[in-house]
């Protein structure tokens, strides 16, 4: 199918939506997104609402920024059914603020998807070990998570 | 809105599979047990408008991932 997005059409196969059990907060009536590469080489994503254009997210993997991520998944995990460690794709929203230029990582709430199933939610970790808006400003290297390699794997950019 | 009194102990049900328990009673703290079906998501008022209002400001903002990718290489080539 295509889906119409800011950055031009793509085209995506329609067993790569990922459908929203748990709402993304403020966006409850949003359920089907997408995961698009937002560059070459560059390990950020859109997730891109399916039918609303306007609703889209820079998201990358947590672990990228902060390699010491490892918040409490357990019950997010049980309740996606996600059972092996290469089922679960997490993903962490970026929020960039221009003059000065800065961008951070909403490390409290990230959305944990079932690779397998392709179902997702927002999860709202309870401690506050993990700050709502962490700095990116370094990056530790490493390697992408399997799992949010497979959920976008094929989308393909048509135009724009 | 329904105003109820409840006791330590008694519960309340909300439609036929939502139910809330009132556990404990301390001075001004109250211990709630709130049982949901797995699509129904349950959080504490305040975090709940503080994620949202980060959501929103996300949304707002989307813009050049590479400057992203600049700003994190940056301190790669520290």
């Amino acid at each position: 199918m295509i889906i119409h997005t800011r950055f031009g059409d793509w085209e995506v196969e329609e067993n790569k939506i990922i459908t929203m059990e748990g709402p993304i907060l403020g966006f409850e009536g949003v359920k089907e997104y997408v995961l698009l590469p937002a560059g070459e080489g560059v390990p950020v994503y859109w997730f891109q609402a399916v039918r609303e254009v306007g609703v889209v997210f820079m998201v990358m993997d947590p672990l990228l920024v902060q390699p010491r991520y490892a918040p409490n998944l357990k019950a997010a995990c049980e309740r996606l059914e996600i059972r092996k460690e290469e089922e679960m794709a997490l993903i962490a929203i970026v929020t960039v603020r221009e003059n000065p230029f800065s961008a951070s990582l909403n490390l409290r709430a990230p959305i944990l998807i079932n690779a397998r199933t392709r179902k997702g939610r927002q999860v709202v970790l309870e401690e506050d070990t993990y700050p709502l808006r962490y700095p990116i400003g370094e990056i530790m290297g490493g390697k992408e998570a399997e799992g949010i390699l497979s959920l976008s794997g094929e989308a393909v950019k048509r135009c724009g | 809105m329904l105003i109820l009194t409840r006791k330590s102990g008694e519960t309340i049900m909300i439609g036929d599979d939502i139910t809330v328990t009132i556990l404990e009673v301390r001075g001004n703290q109250i211990k709630i047990g709130i049982e949901a079906p797995k699509e129904i998501t349950i959080h504490r008022a305040e975090v709940y408008q503080m994620i949202k209002e980060q959501n929103k400001a996300a949304l707002s903002t989307a813009c050049d991932p590479a400057s992203v990718w600049r700003l994190m290489r940056r301190g790669e080539e520290k």
